[in-house]
């Protein structure tokens, strides 16, 4: 074994007891003097490695105390969570059947607002389009509702014919064209519900609230056009054709 | 009718029977080895409150798993195998805690004492101070009193690599305590 190869060893373990090294650390003054250095310094080191034990860890460590620990890491978030889970579920699954007082409930929207808000929203997009809607295209549409238009000439030139939400139901609306502006029309059916006046405004629209057999009339227009004329004009249409 | 009912007797008592025998193995391994896992704990975190709660993980995992170690006298290094996962899971759990050199405790150095002393606290900073790489297998080593071929086994290494990092790791510390004592010297003289 090579000088270099030794002092190797001698570092990585001074304690090596392979016969080489062995006859190695004894063949010269310069190596038995390396190796009493080497054998010192890890004496020193074993001591500097010597942390003093806490007295009280074996007592920690015996099982009474270790199994009884209230927050283990360990099965924390599982136990808080089912916990949380079962709660949320007695809670969901009971207040299911508690019956609400009347006045817990909030009240229906109110027509004129829902429908005036609807009309706001979608202004950019129904105050430009045209989408040339002919007659039967309108009665495909109304059909679902119960409704029908006898003829074209009784509501004039019809934008748009669709279906949409209004307060949370499906609803017929139409656009047409006023004397003015173009007059929003929907047919929602009459077991929506919804707090029921007869004409609503705002500082921009206006409009009207006509009850027929299975459906409210719907018509709201700016402030300028006479909505109750255009109002009573589809109301004729749609009974006649019934 | 009357065997039923003692044979219902006789199982519990089989079963609290082999309970008890766990239960001595388990504390046979506390009081043979607790030391040298707290000291092993604390060289890897620096702090002794952090290397206490480790040293409890470890136990508490080895409790469940006890089954598991068929051998006593492997016993050192499976629970040192335990003892690291849950230093790394207690890395993934706090990223940013990391251990700041400066809050490992070495207390202070002004105070006059024995050469030897301030010796000991010299290579014990020093001995912090070295990468983890290099630690481990010298704690290993000195402390846990294992084999190149065991450590190699234990930090999932092979021996030569195991062998060349215990040689830097000891060249590092004497090369740096040669030069400081040198230094010292110099400054003095």
């Amino acid at each position: 074994m090579d000088d270099l190869e030794f002092r190797r060893r001698a570092y990585a373990d001074p304690n090596d007891k392979s016969p080489d090294f062995i006859s190695a650390s004894t063949t010269n003054a310069g190596n038995r003097k390396f190796m009493d250095e080497i054998k010192d310094f890890n004496h020193k080191l074993t001591r500097a490695l010597h942390e003093p034990v806490p007295d009280t860890l074996p007592d920690k460590l015996m099982l009474s105390r270790l199994l009884c620990q209230p927050d283990r890491p360990e099965g924390f978030g599982w136990r808080h969570l089912a916990m949380a889970a079962s709660v949320t579920f007695v809670l969901g699954f009971s207040t299911r059947f508690m019956p609400f007082s009347a006045g817990a409930e909030p009240p229906p929207p109110a027509v004129g607002q829902v429908a005036m808000q609807h009309v706001r929203l979608e202004m950019p997009f129904t105050q430009n389009v045209d989408e040339e809607v002919s007659l039967t295209t309108i009665n495909a549409k109304l059909a679902p509702y119960g409704a029908r238009i006898q003829d074209m000439a009784d509501v004039g030139k019809v934008y748009f014919a669709n279906h949409c939400l209004f307060a949370g139901g499906p609803a017929a609306h139409l656009v047409i064209q006023g004397e003015h502006d173009r007059v929003h029309v929907f047919i929602v059916p009459a077991d929506r519900a919804l707090q029921l006046v007869n004409s609503f405004s705002d500082s921009h629209y206006h409009g009207e609230v006509i009850p027929m057999t299975l459906n409210r009339l719907v018509v709201v227009s700016e402030l300028e056009e006479d909505v109750g004329k255009i109002a009573g004009k589809i109301k004729a249409s749609l009974e006649r054709a019934i | 009718m009357i065997s039923l009912f003692r044979r219902k007797k006789s199982r519990p008592d089989a079963v609290s029977k082999s309970m008890v025998a766990k239960q001595k193995r388990y504390e046979a391994l506390v009081y043979a080895l607790h030391g040298d896992l707290f000291r092993y704990a604390f060289w890897l975190c620096h702090d002794r409150q952090v290397a206490e709660d480790l040293v409890q993980e470890t136990f508490l995992r080895a409790w469940k798993a006890l089954d598991s170690l068929k051998d006593e006298k492997a016993a050192k290094a499976w629970l040192i195998t335990i003892l690291r996962r849950e230093n790394a899971r207690r890395f993934e759990r706090k990223q940013f805690d990391l251990v700041d050199m400066d809050s490992v405790p070495v207390p202070d150095k002004q105070s006059p004492g024995p050469e030897q002393n301030m010796e000991t606290e010299w290579l014990r900073r020093h001995i912090a101070e070295l990468a983890e790489e290099y630690r481990e297998p010298l704690l290993l080593q000195v402390l846990g009193g294992f084999s190149g071929e065991e450590i190699a086994e234990i930090l999932d290494l092979n021996k030569n690599t195991v062998m060349t990092r215990l040689f830097r790791a000891r060249n590092k510390l004497k090369e740096a305590m040669d030069q400081d004592k040198s230094s010292r010297g110099q400054s003095n003289g």
